[in-house]
């Protein structure tokens, strides 16, 4: 395996760490929202 | 799993290996391609929301019924809207943010390509739906874009459609904002700091930090009014211990950060606009960076200052007035960044700085009338009349659309290798220009005058001002034709593009790549310093 191949596999996996913080902060908005609604009744 | 640059140790050509026609848009994972998808999508989507806006003008060109009758007026307010802002101008900084994003930070592409097609191909599905929703039993949805309950858990399937239209590109919209702060985190070339990022870099990644934050919320809301709909519950029902008043708080909790989520790129492609035609470097940087922050993070704080007729307590109405008004201060750093980048420049006024100049007034003009209406008496008198219309029509079509134009006359010489028809292009900021004002500021004092928005008659007294409006709007609707005409005619037989099509654009895809920029680019990152 190259080099190249080595540092695309590298940057491939921070990115997905990356969206994967990003997709659970989207994740905790709905969740704020959902806590927020439920406790309105 | 993607791989944003190729394996090949060895460079490749261009043009290799990718299917050609229709498959080639379909599975393409080329930020080219889909920015080009993005920005044709959104310009049908403009003209068949403009469409609906001139029935909805025709209508009022006159007092009395003439065209359509008041239900089919009202589908036409509620799609106009949800297409503008969903299907044509969010998709249009959508396409600038993956044409330049990559090639602005020297990354070979976006992080993640195919999420990327994914992102795009959830698009023509959700625009479908709102426009055959026309068609079914009832109509299209016709409760204002704001989706105000009780008329939307009354309607019919129509409002069906258009809740999961909105859930679609909801979903579109959270994974291109995951797709862009990724890229911008990870993918700068070597020495590209945060903060030496173009402008339009910076509004992005704080634009899809509000999009990752709003839309799920957005997504609830529309997601309660389905189950009340259909599943018996009575979150907006009075009847059943629900409160319609508490939509309008979810709703507006997203849609004022919607307002920003807009704006934000805009001012971003301004940013970039400015200092190229002033040939200086823009004013103020950092603080436009500081500003942009302080306006996203105010824009979740003001929501409610849509509500001050719901019967707030007075504190609540100060608290909103205040938050609101807080907002001119980093809006003010930001007009006078772009003024104190022209001063003592030396200006030259093509038609990517015509529109910017343009956006510089008219969005100026659109701010201060959000600010008279965050005053709480003054609201109470305008709210829901002609004078919202008119304030927001400054934001958006003068603000944000302007700010569009302005972005594809500054870029289409990079996008397509050719120069477009400066005089036509010229005719099209004129005509767009004056046309806009005769549409949009007379209706100021229509609304001064009392008349309602959303409604297909009015009383005789606002005859004239009406009629004047609605010539403004065909006469605006008509300048966008020309506009196809430009961009269609740059790309068929423009003159030959330099790579550095204007003197004073000094970002790395005017000073690193050709006209057109190749298919692939950067895939060697260029070393900035
Ligand atoms: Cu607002």
């Amino acid at each position: 395996m190259s080099t190249g191949a080595e540092l695309n596999k590298q940057r491939a996996r921070k990115n997905l760490r990356t969206a994967l913080v990003l997709g659970l902060l989207a994740l905790a908005s709905l969740a704020a929202f959902a806590h927020k609604v439920w406790h309105l009744g | 799993m993607s791989t944003a640059v190729h394996d090949h140790p060895h460079g490749h050509d261009d043009h290799a290996h990718h299917p050609s026609g229709l498959a080639r848009y379909l599975t393409t994972t080329n930020h080219k391609d889909i920015g080009t998808m993005y920005l044709w999508f959104s310009f049908a989507m403009f003209l068949t929301g403009g469409v609906m806006a001139l029935v909805i003008r025709a209508e009022l060109f006159q007092p009395g019924l003439q065209v359509v009758n008041p239900d089919f007026f009202n589908q036409m307010t509620t799609l106009h809207g949800l297409i503008m802002v969903f299907g044509a101008i969010m998709p249009a900084f959508v396409g600038f943010a993956n044409w330049q994003i990559p090639m602005m930070i020297g990354a070979p592409d976006m992080a993640f390509p195919r999420l990327n097609n994914w992102s795009f191909w959830l698009l023509p599905p959700a625009a479908l739906l709102l426009v055959t929703s026309l068609f079914v039993p009832g109509g299209a949805a016709a409760a204002g874009w704001t989706l105000y309950p009780p008329l939307t858990v009354q309607m019919g399937m129509g409002m069906d459609l258009a809740i999961f239209a909105v859930h679609i590109l909801g979903m579109s919209s959270i994974l291109g904002s995951i797709n862009i702060i990724t890229t911008l985190l990870n993918m700068r070339a070597p020495g590209m700091t945060l903060m030496k990022m173009p402008l339009f870099c910076w509004t992005w990644l704080i634009t899809a930090y509000l999009l990752l934050a709003a839309m799920p919320v957005l997504a609830g809301a529309v997601t309660m009014i389905l189950t009340d709909r259909h599943f018996g519950t009575h979150f907006f029902n009075p009847a059943g211990g629900g409160d319609p008043v508490l939509f309008q708080h979810i709703f507006w909790f997203f849609g004022h950060p919607e307002v920003y989520i807009i704006a934000i790129p805009a001012f971003g492609v301004i940013s970039q606009v400015i200092p190229a035609f002033s040939r200086k470097p823009l004013f103020g940087y950092t603080s436009m960076v500081y500003a942009t922050a302080s306006i996203a993070i105010l824009s979740f704080i003001v929501w409610a200052h849509h509500m001050y007729t719901t019967g707030m307590p007075v504190q609540a109405q100060l608290f909103f007035m205040y938050a609101t008004s807080l907002i001119a201060v980093p809006t003010g750093v930001k007009v006078f960044n772009w003024v104190a980048t022209m001063w003592k420049g030396s200006l030259s006024f093509e038609t990517p700085m015509l529109f910017a100049i343009g956006f510089l007034f008219l969005f100026t003009i659109g701010g201060f009338t959000g600010l008279v209406l965050a005053i709480v008496p003054i609201d109470i008198q305008l709210h829901d009349t002609y004078y919202v219309v008119a304030h927001f029509h400054y934001v958006m079509v003068a603000g944000a659309l302007f700010a569009a134009f302005a972005g594809v006359y500054f870029w289409i010489p990079k996008w397509t290798g050719r120069m477009y028809d400066e005089t036509l292009g010229k005719w099209h900021f004129w005509l767009s220009f004056i046309f806009f004002n005769m549409a949009f500021f007379v209706q100021h004092f229509l609304g001064l005058a009392g008349m309602p928005r959303r409604i297909p008659d009015y009383a005789l007294q606002f005859a004239d001002f009406n009629m004047v409006s609605s010539i403004g709007a065909f006469g605006f609707g008509l300048a966008q034709l020309l506009f196809l005409y430009v961009v269609v005619k740059c790309i068929r037989s423009g003159e030959q593009a330099p790579a550095k099509a204007w003197e004073g654009a000094d970002t790395l895809e005017w000073t690193h790549l050709p006209s057109p920029a190749p298919y692939h680019s950067f895939e060697t990152p260029p070393m900035v310093k």
